[in-house]
């Protein structure tokens, strides 16, 4: 369990789909915050991330809310993961911005943890999506997407 | 600004997200790539 992170709303799941809510409490004020991680196959998941506006009840994934505490919320991304994992061991998270900076994010986000809980996860980069290239998560990568797993030793 | 402030709302909210996800409107684009690569990833 992270200590620097934000509390979620529930952990409410939805037939194989489960969603959850935060709020960002930074220089901007609120911004709520959706995760989600939609099942797509088999073990196969995709999580989805962006800002919550509760006037018109709709997601903007490409928002840039930049409301100063980049890292509590990548922190609580990571913990939504880790609890996300302890519900589904076996599940394969895909994970990809909507643009360069959203991937940056990412990035950032795995890199942060990667070196920490190599021993525990997988961290793989896609670099190509057709056809599908991957390489475990490095420095300096360039990569258009992610694959988190747990790894079973 | 506003937040989600009860628990009744909150579950109403999460479950309109879970419907847009299950009508494949809630990051599209995305799922459409999860998709690509699952395809992928089961050969």
């Amino acid at each position: 369990m992270l200590k620097n992170t934000y509390s979620f709303y529930g952990k409410e799941s939805f037939n194989k789909d489960y969603v959850l809510f935060f709020d960002s409490l930074g220089k901007n004020g609120i911004v709520t915050k959706v995760i989600s991680f939609q099942y797509i196959d088999y073990n196969f998941y995709n999580l989805g991330f962006g800002d919550y506006n509760l006037e018109t009840q709709t997601i903007d994934d490409k928002a840039k809310s930049d409301n100063g505490d980049m890292k509590k919320v990548l922190a609580t991304v990571w913990q939504s993961l880790e609890d996300f994992f302890a519900i589904q061991p076996n599940a394969i998270v895909f994970i990809t911005g909507s643009d360069d900076v959203r991937n940056r994010f990412y990035y950032r986000l795995i890199l942060n943890y990667a070196e920490n809980f190599a021993n525990i996860y997988k961290f793989e980069g896609v670099t190509n999506f057709e056809p599908l290239e991957f390489e475990i998560v490095r420095q300096e990568g360039k990569y258009q997407g992610f694959l988190i797993s747990k790894l079973y030793l | 600004m506003k937040t989600i402030e009860n628990k009744s709302e909150q579950i109403k909210t999460q479950a309109k997200v879970a419907e847009l996800q299950s009508k494949g409107q809630l990051f599209a684009e995305k799922v459409a790539k999860a998709h690509l690569v699952a395809s992928q990833l089961k050969k």
